[in-house]
């Protein structure tokens, strides 16, 4: 298969900002943080970032990028079309949200924006599931593609929000990392159930990403014990680069199982 | 809509790939891009007893391009709705609408697109229409020494050689329903994903 690294950093990143986008609603609904705390600042725009890379993969990834402005057209049938329609709204609100914290808006387009960013995460999450859903490709079309998708967003979502507020509130980062590190084990967990029987050729790979969980999850046992801060915040960085990089690594494994098994 | 189809002999085809040639120099293709494929698969199972081990190995081709289906999974996946259908039911690309996104190619169960990386955009067999509009068969079927493949219509013809449209390894007719009627070799009968695989699937992935 061709380009995958572009649909690599492309899915990973834009799970990581849904997870972001879930994880920080979830934290200000439960009234863990403030909305105008400096943490949900900084997300807004961390989100943008990751959206906007995302996007310039995906484009880059095209054979014929000058023809993007058609890629909507199908909107009714085809879930790549869905996807990139619910792309664009998150990355529409996303970059509204950011401006909105550097200058100041209406009440009428902040208030609804934290709604409507999950509401377009959601959407994002669901069609991007549904676009590797195919019955020509055996090896995507399980529950396994749902599975990975949704604790890819978790692991990486809580991974970047946690390496936010660790220094405005270092207890709700460390659970979070810890949320984090459990997320990439269950992912881990699955890889390993599944390569073991179906491809054993990708075990190698899955055992790096054993590896990097079990380096999180140690990073994480470290962190809790230190009471040295600046310690502890390399660990959490520890934690989280080995979240994401396993994160990574296994994308790479899921686009390397692609197998038109068929023909 | 009548529907066009493909009808291979897989018991007189010697895998000479006349057609897949054929084809490669009528739509003047680059290397790396083929339309038609011709798969070699193998069958076979081996039995030890008292030490002795016997196998029974059998093998048959398979002549394969885009099967121009009757519910096309690669249109419907199309996000810029660059594949179409024609009123002869042939699925085509537009150019001027294909993103070059690969998505028709992992929809298609028959592997049936090719990623031109000259044009950027997809490419596939369009059943050399300018041939059929002027009264000829496409180019592959000409070329077959072996009068393996014909074309025309699938009602006809599945009256004629009667109406098999699966053999190992293809997928399920309802799956998309495509043009193809098979006469299947003895070997295909009994092969299964345990005892049979295709042999050359990676020669034609890109």
């Amino acid at each position: 298969m061709k380009n995958y690294f572009s649909l690599v950093l492309f899915t990973y990143l834009s799970q990581a900002a849904i997870g972001m986008v879930f994880v920080r609603e979830f934290l200000i609904i439960s009234g863990n943080i403030s909305r105008g705390s400096r943490s949900v600042l900084n997300s807004y725009h961390i989100i943008s970032l990751l959206l906007i890379i995302s996007l310039l993969a995906a484009f880059f990834h095209l054979g014929r990028p000058q023809n993007a402005i058609h890629a909507v057209r199908n909107i009714t049938s085809s879930p790549l079309s869905m996807e990139i329609a619910s792309m664009s709204m998150l990355i529409f609100f996303a970059l509204l949200g950011s401006i909105s914290m550097i200058y100041s808006m209406p009440r009428f387009v902040t208030t609804p924006l934290p709604s409507l960013m999950v509401i377009a995460s959601f959407l994002l999450l669901v069609t991007m599931t549904m676009v590797y859903l195919l019955p020509a490709v055996p090896a995507w079309n399980r529950p396994f593609t749902p599975l990975v998708f949704t604790f890819t967003a978790l692991s990486a979502g809580t991974a970047i929000m946690s390496l936010l507020m660790f220094h405005h509130d270092t207890a709700i980062s460390l659970r979070l990392i810890a949320i984090s590190s459990l997320a990439l084990l269950i992912m881990a967990v699955a890889y390993i159930t599944r390569l073991s029987w179906g491809e054993p050729r990708l075990l190698g790979i899955t055992l790096i990403i054993s590896l990097l969980t079990v380096v999180a999850l140690t990073a994480f046992i470290l962190t809790v014990r230190s009471s040295d801060m600046n310690k502890s915040f390399r660990l959490v960085v520890i934690s989280a680069v080995a979240i994401i990089s396993s994160g990574l690594i296994a994308r790479i494994v899921f686009f390397l199982s692609y197998d038109n098994t068929v023909l | 809509m009548s529907k066009l189809a493909f009808y291979v002999d897989t018991t007189a085809c010697s895998g000479c790939k006349a057609c897949q040639v054929a084809c490669n120099d009528k739509n003047d293709l680059w290397p790396g891009i083929s339309w038609r494929r011709v798969y070699e698969v193998e069958v076979g199972e081996w039995k030890e007893r008292d030490g002795v081990i016997t196998e029974k190995p059998a093998g048959y081709y398979i002549s394969m391009s885009c099967n121009h289906c009757e519910n096309p999974e690669c249109l419907k996946s199309c996000p810029s709705k660059a594949l179409f259908q024609t009123l002869d039911g042939l699925v085509l690309v537009n150019p001027d609408l294909c993103i070059g996104c690969f998505y028709c190619e992992w929809s298609c169960p028959y592997g049936a697109l090719n990623f031109d990386f000259n044009t950027g955009i997809m490419s596939k067999c369009d059943a050399c229409e300018d041939l059929l509009f002027i009264g000829k068969n496409p180019a592959c079927v000409d070329a077959c020494p072996m009068r393996v493949l014909k074309f025309g219509n699938f009602r006809e013809m599945a009256n004629e050689f009667g109406e098999i449209t699966q053999i190992f390894p293809l997928p399920d007719y309802s799956m998309t329903r495509p043009g193809i009627l098979l006469k299947p070799h003895d070997a295909s009968k009994g092969a299964v994903d345990d005892n049979a695989g295709v042999n050359n699937t990676q020669n034609y992935r890109q």
